[in-house]
């Protein structure tokens, strides 16, 4: 992060702090402030899961700065800085979310709203909320899922559009629905990052981007959760590096489809995901269709109040028709290792008081995809990686 | 014979039998209940509203930010470990402190909605929900109350 980036958050950061009643009266407050920060530690062993890791670092840290005020009856204005560095992410201030929202109470049952602006995408259950521990279930989201690592995940992350969402109590529970478009954007360093390429080596352009999710509670409790998010995309990429590849132009066609579940107990809850990923390649010499798949399964178990545990079994594969990379070994050369990931993990996290957090997880993974090309970048890929994290937060 | 017989059968069993009466137990929500229930306190001009708790379970995990004629809903709520908060949350919506919480942060940090306000006792609960306009918080029920949509004026 650079010292201009560090001045502006750190001014943030003391200007919510030192603002009289943020901390003590937040909702009554015209302007509402709020945030977190938190300083993480990574050590990893066979691939690196951020540049550095294989070293240990601690250049892994998110800084969110965010508030909302509420101008007139039905009306949220709400915005959120952002910097953060983290597998995946980039390290510089971004404006992660500013959106207008206006919701209708239709009936007491019922209710609809409308959101405009730079606006967070719902998908599974932890997207719109992703880039702050606090709103994960744990250090790491499940790779599976949330494309952690990979460099994907700005296309999921929040997008220049806008959503239609309803809620409503009825006789099957709480019923959630969102669906949503953005405009067409530029999403050329997103995979440059992602595929390790320089940055003017390849022009992504997202020209149609369309979500919906549907969250249920189930029942009178809610202890049911599930969730089915949908994900359209259509890109156009062009290789703009000097020496274009055949390949250069193509037109992709992405379509995601996750499923959610979640049981909530006093004690515990199970929490599991699965997505089908389809992917339409056509370029002027060959049209391919590739389908992948994977999910989780976690385990949390809430100790008391302050701490809590986790076990994760993670899986992905780049082809579900090749869960074990062979075909793709015969076709490329790759080692078959860089078509699955396995990963268990393992955490803990402890929450002394509303302000503090401290987490642990340790992750071992049996194959590389997912795994951050940029971060490996000039080496093999291995088949294994062992990864500590650690990290520190703060909420104010 | 017989008895000596069946003893060997039962001992090899009650190990799994206790570890799993063991796992249970330590599965089985806190049953520690309050000597007063909880019940709902709400703004006075609003003691007429119609609470269920699945509309209440909407409102405090902030996905309906008004009542009905509109005004915008002020929740007030109890830190996470008081054991007031602990029985609202599972007495009156049927659910966990940290359902809530992982709700609030989600709205904090998407930024679609605005989370509730944390206050430090019983009275100042009281206080802030009858002299804010959209008001809702709990406490506790006094001796033979019925739960339901309590006017803090009158639960003092």
């Amino acid at each position: 992060m650079n010292a201009s980036v560090r001045q502006i958050l750190l001014a943030a950061v003391l200007w919510a702090l030192a603002a009289p009643g943020v901390l003590a009266q937040p909702a009554a407050d015209p302007l509402n402030i709020r945030g977190a920060m938190a300083q993480g530690f990574v050590d990893s062993s066979g691939n690196a899961v951020l540049e550095g890791s294989r070293d240990g670092t601690f250049d892994f840290y998110e800084v969110a700065v965010n508030g909302r005020v509420a101008p007139l009856q039905g009306l949220l204005l709400s915005g959120q800085l952002m910097a953060r560095q983290a597998p995946g992410d980039r390290d510089s201030l971004r404006l992660d979310y500013l959106q207008l929202d206006y919701q209708h109470t239709i009936t007491p049952d019922l209710n609809a709203g409308l959101r405009g602006g730079r606006v967070k995408n719902p998908y599974g259950f932890y997207n719109s909320s992703r880039d702050v521990v606090f709103s994960r279930p744990g250090i790491t989201l499940p790779r599976s899922i949330y494309y952690e690592g990979s460099g994907f995940r700005d296309l999921l992350f929040s997008t220049d559009g806008g959503q239609i969402y309803a809620h409503g109590v009825n006789r099957l529970g709480t019923t959630d629905f969102v669906v949503g478009g953005a405009d067409e954007f530029d999403a050329s360093d997103d995979f440059s990052r992602a595929l390790g390429l320089g940055s003017d080596a390849v022009q992504v352009d997202v020209t149609q981007f369309l979500l919906g999710q549907w969250l249920q509670e189930w029942g009178a409790t809610g202890r049911l959760r599930t969730g089915l998010s949908l994900l359209h995309a259509d890109l156009h990429a062009s290789d703009t590096s000097a020496t274009p590849s055949p390949f250069g132009n193509a037109d992709l066609e992405v379509e995601n489809w996750v499923l959610s579940a979640q049981w909530q107990q006093a004690r515990w809850s199970l929490t599991a995901e699965y997505l089908y990923s389809r992917t339409e390649f056509n370029t002027s010499l060959f049209s391919q269709t590739q389908r992948s798949d994977g999910g989780y399964l976690q385990y949390t178990h809430y100790f008391d109040g302050s701490w809590s545990g986790y076990l994760r079994y993670d899986v992905a594969y780049a082809d579900r028709e090749d869960r074990d990379g062979r075909e793709a070994q015969a076709r490329t050369g790759e080692p078959r290792h860089t078509q699955f990931l396995r990963g268990a993990v393992g955490g803990l996290s402890w929450q002394p008081g509303a302000h503090w957090g401290l987490y642990a997880e340790y992750h071992h993974i049996d194959g590389s995809y997912l795994l951050s090309p940029s971060a490996n970048a000039g080496r093999m890929p291995e088949r294994r990686t062992q990864a500590l994290y650690l990290m520190l937060a703060y909420r104010f | 014979m017989g008895l000596r017989g069946v003893a060997p059968r039962v001992r090899r069993r009650s190990r799994p039998a206790v570890l799993l009466c063991a796992l249970l137990a330590w599965l089985t929500p806190w049953g520690g209940g309050l000597a007063h229930p909880v019940g709902v306190l709400v703004h006075p001009d609003l003691v007429e509203a119609d609470l269920s708790p699945a509309r209440l379970r909407s409102m405090f995990t902030l996905r309906t930010r008004s009542w009905p004629d509109g005004t915008p809903a002020q929740i007030f709520v109890l830190a996470d470990d008081d054991e007031h908060h602990e029985g609202f949350c599972r007495d009156v919506l049927g659910t966990f402190p940290y359902v809530l919480r992982r709700a609030w942060d989600r709205a904090l940090f998407a930024g679609t909605g605005l989370t509730p306000t944390v206050v430090k006792d019983l009275d100042e609960m009281r206080r802030r929900v009858r002299s804010t306009p959209g008001g809702i918080g709990y406490a506790p029920l006094a001796a033979g109350e019925a739960a339901g949509a309590l006017d803090p004026e009158q639960n003092l």
